[in-house]
């Protein structure tokens, strides 16, 4: 198997390897930055982070895959870049600033009042709707922002870096958001890509159990996973992740997370589910 | 997305409709004490679903189950939201229950064009779910949703 070293901004490398089929990719013997694949199923690519702590899993038949290992590189060798510039970092830019990154986010808010949820995703819906088709697609970016937006208000504050218990149940009223610590929503998109990002003040999302949880609802079955006790139902990052063809979580121990969804734009969502997916973890 | 849940009897045939979504906190119509040979659940108008919801509609399914252990189940404007979730989540449809009529989603890729058609359940409809005329600029409309998950239904 060919190993590449990807030359990174003039001086840096990481260690691209490209591994052919499915089969090599459940055991081979390297190790590597950036693992190059194409048509591995979900199950796979999750597994490429479990079982051998690869963190960027990028396929050839994704979209835009020169850029993906770009972005890739900066998280793996300026990581505060793509937590300080998701978008510009997502989208290839060199050198990015926050003037830059405002201008990439074209709609973007922060949540102050759980109540107010259901208007944020009505909002957000009808802004996919009018920039981005296929209708599909505008109720996938809800769907998605709903369960993402639902774990920054009602996990990230409360649980502990093990994330050992799970939030409170899901009550609106029940739960304040802090003026300081509000979630930050934002959107952006390039000619072949439609992003959906939200950043949590928080830092304590445990990566390894978020895929582990993700991996068993597809090894099984996501009806198997539910959680019929307190706190979310535990399939919602199923449903994050089954939705959008690249998952890009970077966490800031601490300070925050920032979980962002890569979909297609213009394809309908038969494509959309033959799309390979790719996986980018700072943990 | 305002929602609405209502349930009324109508003879031997219970009638749930139900519009706008299902959530965590959706509160799902009440059954308890009635009684009804046939349990007909109406989605016209229920778009949207999110994992909580999921997790309160097999509760409230099984529920129904119990209440009304004889009752045939039917589903009839069965939104392609809810096909998604009964391709993927088991358990999310009772065994046994039926799904008269679905909405499928198309999308026409010449003109952006974005409709939903509604389809009786009947023999070789696979076929004519994949494709249909567009509307606008007489092209051809693509299934905007996973042909395959409507098997399951």
């Amino acid at each position: 198997m060919p190993e590449i070293l990807y030359i990174y901004a003039m001086k840096q490398t990481v260690k691209l390897l490209e591994i052919p089929d499915v089969e090599t990719a459940e055991n081979f013997n390297s190790t590597a930055d950036i693992v190059i694949g194409d048509q591995f199923p979900a199950s796979t690519v999750l597994s490429l982070y479990t079982n051998r702590n690869v963190k960027h899993i990028i396929q050839k038949s994704n979209l835009c895959s020169e850029t993906e290992i770009k972005a890739a590189s900066t998280m793996l060798l300026a990581p505060q870049q793509f937590i300080d510039f998701p978008l510009s970092t997502i989208f290839g830019h060199e050198n990015p600033d926050q003037a830059l990154e405002n201008s990439l986010a074209q709609y973007s808010f922060y949540m102050s009042d759980v109540d107010q949820k259901t208007e944020y995703l009505d909002m957000l819906e009808d802004y996919v709707q009018q920039y981005a088709s296929p209708k599909s697609m505008s109720l996938d970016v809800r769907a998605v922002a709903d369960e993402v937006i639902t774990n920054s208000v009602f996990n990230a504050p409360f649980v502990d870096m093990e994330n050992s218990f799970s939030g409170p149940t899901r009550d609106k009223g029940k739960v304040m958001i802090d003026p300081n610590k509000k979630p930050y929503s934002f959107v952006g998109k390039d000619t072949q890509r439609f992003v959906f990002g939200c950043k949590d003040y928080y830092g304590r999302l445990n990566v390894r159990k978020l895929i582990a949880r993700i991996q068993l609802c597809y090894q099984n079955n996501p009806g198997q996973q539910i959680n019929y006790g307190p706190g979310g139902a535990g399939i919602g990052s199923f449903m994050i992740f089954d939705s959008c063809v690249s998952l890009y979580v970077a966490v800031d121990a601490n300070k925050s997370t920032t979980l962002c969804c890569v979909f297609p734009l213009n394809m309908a969502a038969r494509q959309r589910h033959l799309v390979p997916k790719n996986l980018h973890i700072y943990f | 997305m305002e929602s609405k849940f209502a349930a009324s009897l109508n003879g031997e045939n219970l009638v749930i409709t139900m519009t706008g979504e299902v959530t965590g906190q959706s509160q799902l119509p009440i059954i308890k004490g009635m009684k009804a040979r046939k349990l007909l659940i109406d989605l016209a108008g229920l778009k949207y679903i999110n994992s909580g919801g999921v997790r309160n509609w097999i509760l409230w399914m099984a529920q129904a189950k119990e209440i009304l252990p004889e009752a045939t189940f039917q589903f009839e404007n069965f939104p392609a939201a809810f096909v998604k979730q009964v391709a993927s989540i088991q358990g999310f449809l009772p065994p046994g229950s039926t799904v008269n009529s679905f909405f499928v989603p198309f999308f026409c890729p010449t003109c952006d064009h974005s409709c939903e058609k509604l389809f009786l359940k009947q023999k070789d409809l696979m076929r004519q779910i994949v494709s249909i005329p567009c509307t606008v600029c007489s092209g051809k409309m693509e299934i905007d949703a996973v042909p395959e998950h409507y098997l399951e239904l």
